[in-house]
This record gives C-alpha cells, sequence and structure tokens, in this order.
C-alpha cells in the first residue's frame, strides 16, 4: 500500500522516467544501424579465366544442368562467387545458376546445387605470375577444365585442360563520365551566324530533361 | 625597332590553362571602358562602296575586268552605294555614329588611269581632296589605305600585275604622290590592305582579282614584292615626309585563327602554329620579325618561296609604325583552301591578339577591320551583327585589360553596304544599309550602327546598374528547399507483409524455400525498411535545406487510373519519405503530377484515352489530387498539383490546337484540384496548393527593333501569362493572345483557335491558386520572326537567339540573374501582390566535382531574389534549388552526381543558407539556427544514450522505491514501538 502511495506521492520522481520512456519510442530518424543495409556491400564477383597450349581462351562455366565447361566468352553463367572458408580456402558459386563448383573422386567437375564441403573445398595456391592453383581440400586434385567440345566431356573421361587459372573481376563498374561536357563544335564560318547564335525553338525545359 | 617576341613562342596560346575557370572574371563578359582617347572608326574600301568605275575619267581597275569576266551574276558593280556621288551622305553616316576616324582607300586608277604617277585625273583627285577636308572639318581623322586591291587594269596587262617586280617602283611613285598631296591632312597611312588575300586568292586559288590559279611560284613572287613595295614607301615616307608631316604608317594584315583538336596534343599545337605562321607569319615576320619568312615556312616551301638577301632582310625589317590587323570573314574563305592542317577555325579575335603579342614582341596594335557579315535579305534589322560586334569588341577589351596588350584603335567594318568582292552582293557588311537598285542610296542606320554608336559614346561597356549591393536578408521563416523530380517507389515491405517462413540454403546454394502450411504474424512495414529513403534522407540532411520538394509517381498511386486500385505500397512509401524528412525538420513541398520527355507520367488507361487531350482526364486527375491529400494532407502543406503545364506544349505539339486543348485540361485538372482542397482539405489541413509555371525571362534580342521588344512581350503573353492570367486575373485566356491568333488567323498563317471557358470553367479557374510558384532557369533573348504553320511554336512568332558573350552551359542556358529580378516584378505588376515560390532555379554544370558554374549562378540568382524581395517588395516565401539528383547521361543539373556523389556546390548552398541568402563569408550565423542547434545538441545525447538513460532512470526510480520503502518501514517500526 505503502509503495503505492509513494509512487504517486512524489511525481516529481516518475513523471520524467515516463517521459524518457515515451521518448524513446517516438520517431526518431532512420539510424545506420539498420540490417537491411548490411548486405549493400558489394560481393566480389569473378571470372575465372585460362588459357591452354594452344592459347585457346576458356572462362570456366557452371551451366544450370551442372555441367561446367570452358567458354571462350564471357557469360552469366561464367560469373562466379568466390568465398573463402577458412584461410587459403574457398568455395565457387556460381552467379546465374546457384550451383556449387564441386569436384568428384576422379576429378571431374560439377556444379550442385547442394554444398558438400569435402567434394565442393578448394585450396587456392597463389603463383608469381599472377595466376592460380585450385586443389580440391579433400582429395588434392587440381582444378582443371576439361578440354575438348564441351558435349563430349560428360561421358568419356575426359583428357584434361590447364591448371591454371587467372581471376579476372566481374561486373566491371560502368565507364565513368566524362568529367567535361563536349567541346563547342567550331564555328561555321560561310554562314553569316557563325556561331549559331538564332535558333528558331527554346530548347527543352531542363525540368522536362530528367 | 628592337624586336623583343621570337617565332614560335605564340605557340603557348593553345597550352591549356590548368587553372582555367569558366567563372573566372578574365573569361566572363568584362563591363569596363576602353582605355582614354581609344581610337573608334569604320573603313570602306574604295572599290566596294564607290561605283561610277567610268566616270570622270576613272580608268579600269583589275577587279572591273574581273567582274565582268568571271563575276557573271554580278550587274549593279558600276552603281554600288555610289560614294563617290554621295560624298555628303557618307559624311552624315560618320557623323551619326560619332567616329574619332574614318579609314578609305583611295583608288589608284581613279587618280591615275593607266597606274602610272604622272598627271593626276584631276575629278579624283577633287574628290578626295573634298572627302579629306571635310574629315579634318569634322575633327575626323582620315586613315588612309593606298591600295585596297583596285590596281590599274593596265599595270595588270603591260607587266603582268604584282608578279612583276616592276610594281615595285610604281607603287613608290604612286604612293611618293598621295604623300605630297594629301600628307598634310593624313596621320596615318596603310599601304596595302590584306596582302596575304591579294597573293593567295589573286594568284592562287583565281577567286580574286586578277583571276590567276594553280601557280604557286607566282603566289609567293606576289607576296615577296608586295612585301617589298611596303617596305619600300615606308622607307621613302620615313625619309622624305615623316620629318614634316610626323605621320605613321604601316600595312594591314589579316589571318583567321584556328584552335587544335587535342590541345594535349603538341603535334595539333604544332599544325595550329604552321597555320597561323603560313598566312599571318608570312608577311609578318619579314615586316614586324627578323626580316624573313617564317622558319616553318621556308621547310614546307623550299624553293618556292623566294629568298630575301641579308641586305633586302635588313631593309624589310621592322618597317611597320604599329600592327594594322584585319580579322573578317575573308580570311576565312573559302575553308577548302585555308591552312587548317585538320584542325579547327575559331573566332577567338582575343587569342589571336595574344599570339600576335607573343610572336611580336608586344607591338602597337590597329585592328583595321574587324566585323562579320549578313545576308542581302537582311535589311536594317541585322540583330546578328550586334552580337558579333559586341563579342569581337568585349574580347579586345579582355585582351586590353587582362592580357596588357596594346590595342590602340579599332575598325568596324564597314560603314556601308557595298561590293563583297567573290561575294558580290549577296553579302552585306555595313553599318548602314543601302538599295543597291534606288537612285539616292539612301544610307540607313542598321542596327550595329546604333549599337556601335552607343559603344563609341560610353567608350566600352560600362556596367549600368550600380553594384552596390542591397543591404538586408531573407527572414527567419524563409523556405530554403532543393528540389527533386519524380521518385520511383522503390523497394516494397513484402520480407515484412509475406506471412510465408522460409528457410535459407537448406541445400547449401544460398536460395530461400517456403516452409508449406506454416503461417506467421506479420509487423506492419515501418520506414525504416525503405532503404532509397535513408539516402534520400541522407542528401537532404546534407543540403541542410528546410524544405524538400518532390513529385509523386501517378501511375504508381493509381495504376488503372481511377481510384478502383489503390496502391498503399506506393502510398506509404510516399508518406515515409515524407515523415523521414519531418524527423529533420525538413519540410515537403508535394507535386502531384511532373511530366518530363522521357515520362509523360500518366496512368496507362488514361494515356491510351487520349491523355490531356481527354476532358475526363482531368476528373481523374482530382480524385487522384483527393486520395493524395486524404492520404499525406496532415503532413503535407504545400503542395504543387502539375509541374511546367505551359512547357507540355512541348509534347502535345502534333498541333496548335492540340496544344492548346491539353493546356486547357490541365487547368482545369488544376483547378478541380485546387477546388476540392479548398472545400474539403483546407480546413483541417491548413496547407496551399498551386502549380509550378515554367517563367523564364524574355528580352528583344535587338533593342532597336520595335518589332522585337513586341516579341518578347508577346513571348511572355505565350509562355506565362497563358496559364497565369485565367488563374491569377480574368479566367480567360489572355486577350494579347487572343488577338494575335486571330490576326494569324486572318493572315492565313494559322488554323489555331484558344478553346472557350464556359461560364462555370471560368467561375473554377479565376482564383484557383494560393501562391505563385515558378520555374525560373534562364533569360531568352527574343526575335520577331513571321512564320507559317498552325502549331504553338508558330503561333508566336518567335526566334531565339543566344547571346555568345553570356556565360551559358552545355544545354545554352545563359547566366543572367538580373531576368530573374524582371520576371518577378513582371509578375508582381500582372498579377499583384501574391505568394511567390521559386520553385525551381538551376543550371547544368558539366563537373562532377567542383562545379563552379553552379556555385556562381547560385549566388548571382539568389543575389536577384534577394533585391526582388528587399527592393521591389515581390513577396518571395521561398527558393528551391534545381535539382537534388542528376540522372546518367542527362545534363549535369544535380548537386549530386548520377552515383550520389555530393558537388562542393552543396557546401557553398549551405553557406548561402545559413547567412538567408547573403554571400559574404563572415557573416555570424542568424535566426534561431544556434537556438536550434542547441536544441539538438541536447536532443542529440538523448538519442545516444537512449539506453543508458532508461537504464539510469531505471536504477534511480528502484533506488527510490528501495529507500521510501525502508523509510515507511522504519517510520512504521518506530510508532509500534512507540
Amino acid at each position: 500500500m505503502g509503495r503505492v502511495r509513494a509512487w504517486f506521492q512524489y511525481p516529481g520522481l516518475w513523471v520524467p522516467v515516463l517521459a524518457v520512456l515515451l521518448g524513446a519510442g517516438q520517431a526518431l530518424p532512420i539510424h545506420d544501424s539498420s540490417p537491411l543495409l548490411q548486405f549493400g556491400g558489394q560481393v566480389r564477383q569473378w571470372y575465372l579465366y585460362t588459357e591452354d597450349a594452344q592459347e585457346t581462351e576458356a572462362h570456366l562455366e557452371i551451366r544450370a544442368d551442372g555441367s561446367v565447361v570452358g567458354s571462350a566468352r564471357r557469360s552469366p553463367e561464367s560469373l562466379l562467387e568466390l568465398k573463402a572458408l577458412k584461410p587459403g580456402v574457398i568455395q565457387i558459386l556460381g552467379v546465374e545458376t546457384s550451383r556449387f563448383l564441386c569436384q568428384g573422386p576422379d576429378g571431374r567437375l560439377y556444379g550442385s546445387l547442394r554444398f558438400d564441403p569435402e567434394a565442393c573445398s578448394f585450396r587456392e595456391l597463389l603463383l608469381e605470375d599472377g595466376y592460380s592453383v585450385y586443389r580440391s581440400e579433400a582429395r588434392g586434385l587440381p582444378l582443371r577444365l576439361p578440354s575438348g567440345s564441351p558435349t563430349t566431356t560428360t561421358r568419356d573421361l575426359p583428357p584434361w585442360g590447364p591448371s591454371r587459372f587467372l581471376p579476372l573481376p566481374g561486373l566491371p563498374p560502368a565507364p565513368p563520365e566524362r568529367p567535361g561536357g563536349l567541346a563547342p563544335a567550331p564555328p561555321d564560318v560561310s554562314s553569316s551566324d557563325p556561331l549559331s547564335m538564332v535558333r528558331p525553338s527554346q530548347g527543352h525545359s531542363p525540368s522536362y530533361m530528367s | 625597332r628592337a624586336v623583343t617576341g621570337f617565332s614560335g613562342d605564340g605557340r603557348a596560346i593553345w597550352s591549356k590553362n590548368p587553372n582555367y575557370s569558366p567563372v573566372n572574371e578574365s573569361q566572363l563578359f568584362l563591363y569596363d571602358t576602353f582605355p582614354k582617347n581609344f581610337f573608334w572608326g569604320v573603313g570602306t574600301g574604295a572599290f566596294q562602296v564607290e561605283g561610277n568605275w567610268k566616270a570622270d575619267g576613272r580608268g579600269p581597275s583589275i577587279w572591273d575586268h574581273f567582274t565582268q569576266t568571271h563575276l557573271k551574276n554580278v550587274s549593279s558593280v558600276n552603281s554600288s552605294s555610289d560614294s563617290y556621288i554621295f560624298l555628303e551622305k557618307d559624311l552624315s553616316a560618320l557623323d551619326f555614329i560619332g567616329v574619332s576616324f574614318y579609314q578609305f582607300s583611295i583608288s589608284w586608277p581613279r587618280l591615275f588611269p593607266d597606274g602610272i604617277a604622272a598627271v593626276a585625273n584631276a575629278k579624283g583627285l577633287q574628290y578626295y581632296n573634298s572627302l579629306l577636308d571635310a574629315l579634318v572639318l569634322r575633327n575626323i581623322e582620315p586613315i588612309v589605305t593606298l591600295y585596297h586591291w583596285d590596281l590599274p587594269l593596265a599595270l595588270q596587262e603591260k607587266y603582268g600585275g604584282w608578279k612583276n617586280e616592276v610594281l615595285i617602283d610604281i607603287f613608290n611613285d604612286y604612293a611618293t604622290y598621295c604623300f605630297q598631296t594629301f600628307g598634310d591632312r593624313v596621320k596615318y597611312w596603310i599601304t596595302i590592305h590584306n596582302p596575304y588575300l591579294v597573293a593567295w586568292h589573286g594568284y592562287g586559288t583565281g577567286m580574286h582579282a586578277p583571276g590567276e590559279k594553280g601557280n604557286l611560284a607566282a603566289v609567293y613572287a606576289v607576296g615577296h614584292n608586295l612585301i617589298k613595295a611596303h617596305s619600300k614607301v615606308w622607307h621613302n615616307y620615313n625619309i622624305n615626309f615623316r620629318p614634316h608631316q610626323k605621320g605613321w604608317l604601316s600595312i594591314t594584315l589579316g589571318s583567321h585563327w584556328i584552335e587544335p583538336n587535342r590541345p594535349e596534343n603538341t603535334m595539333d599545337v604544332l599544325k595550329c602554329q604552321q597555320s597561323m605562321v603560313s598566312v599571318l607569319g608570312w608577311f609578318a615576320n619579314p615586316i614586324h620579325g627578323e626580316g624573313d619568312y617564317p622558319e616553318l615556312m621556308k621547310k614546307q616551301l623550299l624553293s618556292i618561296l623566294p629568298l630575301f638577301s641579308e641586305a633586302e632582310k635588313e631593309e624589310v625589317r621592322g618597317t611597320a609604325d604599329f600592327f594594322a590587323f584585319s580579322f573578317g570573314p575573308n580570311n576565312f574563305k573559302p575553308q577548302s583552301t585555308m591552312a587548317k592542317m585538320g584542325q579547327n577555325v575559331s573566332l577567338h579575335l582575343r587569342d589571336v591578339l595574344n599570339w600576335i603579342k607573343l610572336e611580336y614582341g608586344d607591338p602597337r596594335i590597329f585592328i583595321t577591320e574587324n566585323g562579320w557579315f549578313t545576308d542581302s535579305h537582311v535589311k536594317t534589322e541585322d540583330t546578328t551583327a550586334i552580337y558579333m560586334m559586341k563579342n569581337f569588341l568585349n574580347q579586345v577589351l579582355q585582351a586590353i585589360r587582362f592580357d596588357e596588350i596594346r590595342v590602340f584603335g579599332y575598325t568596324a567594318w564597314s560603314l556601308l553596304d557595298g561590293f563583297e568582292w567573290q561575294d558580290g552582293y549577296t553579302t552585306r557588311r555595313g553599318l548602314f544599309y543601302v538599295d543597291f537598285n534606288s537612285k539616292q542610296k539612301e544610307r540607313k542606320p542598321k542596327s550595329s550602327a546604333h549599337y556601335y554608336k552607343q559603344i563609341i559614346r560610353e567608350n566600352g561597356f560600362p556596367l549600368k546598374e550600380s553594384t552596390s549591393d542591397v543591404r538586408g536578408e531573407f527572414p527567419c521563416d524563409f523556405s530554403w528547399g532543393v528540389t527533386e523530380s519524380v521518385l520511383k517507389v522503390s523497394g516494397y515491405l513484402t520480407q515484412f507483409t509475406d506471412p510465408h517462413l522460409y528457410v535459407w540454403n537448406v541445400t547449401g546454394n544460398r536460395l530461400l524455400h517456403q516452409v508449406g502450411g506454416v503461417k506467421l504474424k506479420t509487423r506492419p512495414g515501418q520506414c525504416t525498411d525503405f532503404v532509397s529513403i535513408k539516402r534520400q534522407v541522407k542528401m537532404l540532411a546534407r543540403m541542410k535545406v528546410t524544405y524538400y520538394r518532390f513529385a509523386l509517381d501517378w501511375p504508381s498511386v493509381l495504376p488503372t487510373g481511377n481510384l478502383s486500385t489503390v496502391n498503399r505500397q506506393a502510398l506509404q512509401y510516399y508518406r515515409c519519405v515524407v515523415s523521414e524528412g519531418l524527423k529533420l525538420n525538413i519540410s515537403p513541398m508535394v507535386t502531384l503530377y511532373y511530366p518530363t520527355h522521357t515520362q509523360l507520367g500518366l496512368p496507362t488507361p488514361l494515356l491510351q484515352s487520349g491523355g490531356w487531350l481527354n476532358p475526363s482526364t482531368a476528373k481523374a486527375f482530382q480524385d487522384y489530387a483527393g486520395l493524395c491529400f486524404q492520404e499525406l494532407g496532415d503532413l503535407v502543406k504545400l503542395w504543387i498539383t502539375i509541374n511546367e503545364p505551359n512547357r507540355l506544349s512541348d509534347i502535345y505539339n502534333r498541333t496548335g490546337n492540340d496544344t492548346y486543348r491539353a493546356a486547357h485540361n490541365l487547368l482545369i485538372a488544376h483547378a478541380l484540384a485546387w477546388h476540392l482542397y479548398d472545400r474539403q482539405y483546407r480546413q483541417a489541413q491548413r496547407g496551399s496548393v498551386s502549380l509550378s509555371l515554367h517563367s523564364d525571362w524574355a528580352e528583344p534580342a535587338n533593342p532597336y527593333a520595335e518589332s522585337h521588344w513586341q516579341a518578347a512581350e508577346r513571348f511572355l503573353q505565350f509562355e506565362i501569362a497563358w496559364f497565369a492570367e485565367p488563374l491569377f486575373k480574368t479566367g480567360d485566356y489572355p486577350l494579347a493572345m487572343r488577338e494575335y491568333i486571330a490576326f494569324k488567323n486572318r493572315q492565313g498563317l494559322s488554323r489555331s483557335t484558344l478553346p472557350q471557358f464556359t461560364e462555370e470553367e471560368r467561375r473554377l479557374v479565376k482564383g484557383a491558386a494560393d501562391f505563385y510558384a515558378l520555374n525560373h532557369f534562364t533569360t531568352r533573348f527574343v526575335m520577331h520572326a513571321r512564320q507559317n504553320g498552325s502549331h504553338y511554336d508558330t503561333d508566336r512568332d518567335v526566334q531565339f537567339l543566344q547571346d555568345i558573350t553570356c556565360l551559358s552551359s552545355p544545354t545554352r542556358l545563359a547566366v543572367l540573374p538580373w531576368g530573374q529580378r524582371k520576371v518577378l516584378s513582371w509578375i508582381r505588376r500582372n498579377y499583384g501582390d501574391l505568394d511567390v515560390y521559386i520553385t525551381a532555379n538551376g543550371i547544368d554544370d558539366p563537373a562532377l566535382e567542383n562545379d563552379e558554374l553552379r556555385k556562381y549562378y547560385l549566388e548571382k540568382y539568389i543575389q536577384e531574389a534577394r533585391k526582388a524581395y528587399l527592393v521591389d517588395k515581390v513577396k518571395i516565401k521561398g527558393y528551391y534549388a534545381f535539382k537534388l539528383t542528376e540522372e546518367k547521361f542527362k545534363p549535369r543539373f544535380g548537386f549530386f552526381t548520377s552515383d550520389l556523389k555530393a558537388k562542393s556546390s552543396i557546401q557553398f548552398y549551405n553557406k548561402l543558407i545559413s547567412n538567408g541568402g547573403f554571400p559574404s563569408e563572415n557573416n555570424s550565423p542568424r535566426c534561431s539556427q544556434t537556438q536550434r542547434n542547441t536544441e539538438c545538441t541536447v536532443c542529440l545525447f538523448l538519442v545516444q544514450k537512449k539506453p543508458l538513460i532508461f537504464f539510469g532512470c531505471c536504477f534511480f526510480s528502484t533506488l527510490v522505491l528501495l529507500l521510501s520503502i525502508t523509510f515507511f518501514h522504519k517510520r512504521k517500526r518506530r510508532k509500534f514501538w512507540k
């Protein structure tokens, strides 16, 4: 009883407390701590580029059917997400098909929807010339593209292609805009209005240009 | 005669100045006067204006012959302007302009019909004597050219003209006669006018008399003889006449100007140097330089170029008392034979003067010919000529004031329309118009004559308006804002409205998999869920504005165009934009409809049913506006219904009737929305509603032409009054507009008609706006131009002119701040003492970081708005800079780049805002800003330490509670013991 009485006897005590409590719930500008913003940062995406002795260029590509081939041109399927699992060990995910790059016991590569740590972790070895070699973490086999035409790769035991890859950054940023505008055109000196002062129209309103 | 310049130094002109700034004082139009006693004059060439080639014993010249054989279309050579007959008319023309000198040439064959200076033709002699006497009487200094291309035909036929060295002595004899006869009255002599054109076109291209072509050796032989002839005459004058006549003598050298394609490329720069050297250097190097041809020319032409012996070099060197320079269209013709070297020709007179200064050791320069031409159909309204003159003359002034170039005289070319050499009578270069077919050949002053007269009277371009700054600032409740176009709704709250449960990465592929059969409770979406709003708010916070103007996307809110489908998400998004801004004390000004060229901004069904040509769109707009008032009106106090309906004409431009019909429906739509607000929402929400009109100012391009004044006012009537008059004044379209369209109808030039307002519509529209909102960007120079066609653009009969001397942006917006003040006064004068909001004002600046042009623009335009507020008492309530962000590959109007990088104008605008629009730096912050800041530090502290404060309070209250319980308990126990 006394407790309650004390509570009401001293409004000077509870009013500020209440005010602070209410104030806390009031609207305030959005804070930096929005959880959504944590995903705003860009994940680095790469192409794995390689070339064989005949200097045939190829990009590692994970297709929707799970096959892994080398394609001469960069394609959405050859855009890969390389992510560290632990120091020196990475997983490779095809961005377009959401398949992980994995290696069978025979060294054959395939794209898997499931991440199997044993088959799909690779140890990355940087070479002096900037190229890298990837070895299956569990099996120790190097990551190699099957050589020859992509259609025959999955059936026969393929002859192996090169094992050195150069990671090339994916999605290069769009070319920056020129800092200055266009240079003015040279005057038309055969005209009585060489600097094109007179125009029939006033041009578009800036409001309408955006 | 000491020469300090070095051949090749001129190259420095083309190297890029790293400190170049478009708003640097030395680059802007210079308001200043020319040095005291600056020499102002006009010039003519005898053959161009005298006419009467057979009269009074004049002999034929090579140009008479050339005209007959080569210029078959030119019939009236022998009439021209008849200066030989109408001497008095020429003199009154000179009086009109108020020149300090008159430069004319003596017709060699008029004095000596066969060219040999023996007995002068009496009538010819009399003409020049009376001309000189009249000039002396008027205190006009005569400047006399001995040879302006009209070589006596006999000399051409007998000796082959200037190819023959004999001409040197013959010319010297003729000169001697002139010095003897006229030297008492003539203090300035020019031996030869533009020898480059004589040699190059007379003997190279065949474009000029005598019309020989193809023989390069002849070209350079002629040049060689001309130089030697000049040098001989100079020595002659120097020894025999100067001691008692005390005059000066030079040779007029003409040239073009050229700029490198790539200024950073040394090869391109070298080519430019080569181009200048092979035209101007050809004559200037021997005479003003070291007495010999330029090395670059010698290397290129090898044996074709004649040699100067050492004695000749010494003789030729320094034979000019000043540098007489000609810069006009003839040196740019024809482009095919110009020594362009793949580079770009240019009209930058200031740069050529600088080149001359560097190459020839800072000589005193006399501009003996400058100007451009107009087409032959242009009579006295030669508007382009005014601006060409303004441009050239201001460059001369800049050269004098900033580059310290010693220009002491300027010759506007020419006094009269006349024979324009290879162009015959197809172009005109006179300050005075002459009708060549008339008998009396009246000289009618053109606009350029009036303009030149004014410049001479004022000795340049003195600043007319007092620059003394107006004291005072904008009031504290002035709204400082920034404008943004349509905000696209981005990011939906699906993740919080979707009740399904998902499992992520179940197979390790990092995809979501829905779990069937489970439904979760959702929480209502919150503003914090929209990431894009956070970015907006962050930018606004950096702008430090108090108001944010943005536009809603009608199709997003009402995809079907009617209230049957309302996109609540979109409305919530916009509500969040508003409420998040309000938390930072940034109030919204919301635009309901903001059309652009890429997006008309109408919901698809409305677009398909005719858009604004369909009257029912107005009703649909009213419904949409009502929804927005209802949903956002509690937070939004300033509404703009439609942005720039007066420029939607650019889109509905199939016919004039389309344009007027669409405008009519837009007006009705606005009025309906306004009345709806007035009826239903105003009492509760207490906001105000208007529409933004594109309101650029218009000035007559040619202030000497009454038709241009009328065109400027007509432009304002068609552009602004078209919408403002019905709303703020009469409830009907402006009478001037109705009358002009009717006038065009009567002439059969247009079939357009303006819609009629019904009595009901008139009542609806009149007074349906709470304030005047204007988007102002620039001032247009307007010309009258009669046009045919039933379009809005042609109904106005106007054309536009870009003042090339004025600072302007890549989209050709001219920076003319005073125009804003003028349009504000015009609005007040026409529509009364309204509240005014400048709802958009800005410029495109190509710079991505240090946008100096924008800073300059903001400062000047806000200054003019302040003058309008303080001096003209225009009730300006707010200023909204245009605009917050820009898009990629679009004109750069933004304070932030397309990838949201801040430009330096933001800070500048911050400062202007905190000083109430006053640009100076040391102004102490005013208003309640300091108070608000302390307030904010308190609230910031509260926000940051929220958990701590909460915990502290809990702790404190528990402690108090505990203490009081203990206290009571003890007291009770004591009582009990008692």
